[in-house]
């Protein structure tokens, strides 16, 4: 026989599998030289920054849905208010002029109404002056010292002397009324809610922009 | 190599800081816009469970082979109406509640009906307490679930949207022939339910 015996064997019907499993004959190759002990400064910073670039680009990504919604849709870029609680945008000038607590239910057209136990009717006064011709009613929410929000209009009574269901922006055709020097709306709250801000939002004609005046006492 | 210019301690101090910052970020995100499907929170009968931003109670279920709609007309079917009462609100912000659904045992799934009726506006801690109409074929009714989706279903089954389920069982011999009466939605006194 000449030579070494080829590896792995050639097969033999019948053959135990041990010898397929056989070690090689040949001496192992000799160990590569060892590595470096030390990681290079320049691959640990490329490392850094390749796992920043991956997680970042990742993070842009699985935000563009949340980015494109909440970050123009939600109302989160308040406007600025002036030294005399004037806050204007885009040709509308809003103040608050008072949030009012009413206690003993309030006068509709037909009835007495008063608020469940253990709530509230508050009204909001607000005045605006306005050039724009695009923005007609902006919602306008309570929010409390806990960060609830509030909206004007739901569960108070219709009928109201001298209050509207919402708040009234457009700026009058002409020959129409002006718009009133202060405009009141109702909200509802809990007994236990302090009213903090009055925000006046629009989801299509005004977000991320929002009016935020501050309630003073 | 030499020179070092941070000391071992000081990078590990960093690089555990932005671990616990990215750890810290996911949870919020995750807490905001679930990334892996649909959450369920399991109500209880009688209980206030919280699936922001809504609360609901849901004080139970009954079926009737006939219902009033808003103008005292019977409204008839071929199957049953099934009232689901219940009451909510909401936990932070003004919102009307997306989607409930009645879901049998073979997985069939039935919104509110569209007929008449629909949910109500919630606002944070106002409750309101009202009967939801679903109408469903008579082999339905058992065990039933009742899903409240507050944010609605969503466009796909993929998109992340928390829910709360909780069952009900509506006997098929209890189907009463009634006419039904949904009673209008009704701002409760606080701490009622």
């Amino acid at each position: 026989m000449s030579g070494p015996a080829p590896y792995p064997p050639p097969y033999q019907p019948g053959q135990g599998r041990e010898d397929w499993m056989a070690p090689a004959q040949e001496p192992l190759p000799a160990a590569p030289p060892p590595l470096p002990q030390h990681r290079s400064r320049r691959a640990t910073v490329a490392l850094a920054v390749v796992g920043i670039l991956v997680l970042g680009s990742l993070g842009w990504r699985v935000s563009a849905e949340a980015r494109d919604t909440w970050w123009h849709g939600e109302s989160h870029v308040p406007v600025p208010v002036d030294a005399n609680g004037v806050a204007s945008h885009e040709g509308v000038s809003i103040e608050l002029v008072g949030v009012e607590r009413l206690d003993g239910g309030v006068d509709t057209y037909d009835e007495r109404w008063e608020p469940p136990a253990g709530t509230v009717l508050w009204q909001v006064g607000l005045a605006v002056e306005s050039t724009n011709t695009e923005i007609y009613s902006l919602d306008t929410l309570v929010q409390d010292t806990q960060g609830r929000r509030f909206e004007t209009g739901n569960d108070v009574p219709y009928g109201v002397e001298g209050i509207q269901d919402s708040l009234d922006v457009a700026q009058p055709e002409p020959g129409d009324d002006p718009l009133p020097a202060v405009q009141y709306l109702l909200v509802l709250m809990p007994e236990d809610a302090e009213p903090a801000t009055v925000r006046l939002e629009s989801s299509w004609s005004l977000s991320p922009d929002y009016f935020r005046l501050p309630v003073t006492e | 190599m030499t020179g070092r210019q941070f000391p071992a301690w000081a990078v590990t101090v960093v690089m555990l800081a932005v671990l616990v910052g990215a750890g810290l970020g996911v949870n919020a995100l995750e807490a905001n816009a679930p990334p892996n499907g649909p959450i369920g929170v399991r109500m209880t009968l009688g209980r206030d469970s919280v699936v922001h931003p809504l609360q609901v109670n849901v004080s139970g279920a009954r079926a009737y082979e006939t219902i009033l709609d808003e103008d005292e007309n019977p409204l008839e079917t071929v199957g049953v109406w099934v009232l689901v009462d219940l009451s909510y609100a909401t936990t932070d912000e003004p919102s009307l509640p997306g989607d409930f659904v009645l879901v049998d045992e073979r997985g069939r799934r039935y919104p509110i009906t569209g007929r008449d009726f629909g949910e109500w506006f919630a606002s944070p801690d106002l409750w309101h307490r009202g009967t939801l109409a679903f109408e469903v074929p008579l082999d339905a009714l058992g065990d039933l679930t009742f899903e409240a989706w507050p944010s609605g279903l969503g466009p796909g089954s993929d998109t992340p949207m928390p829910y709360a389920v909780l069952a009900l069982r509506v006997d098929p011999g209890t189907v009463e022939p009634g006419p039904g009466v949904v009673e209008e939605p009704e701002l409760l006194p606080v701490g009622e339910r």
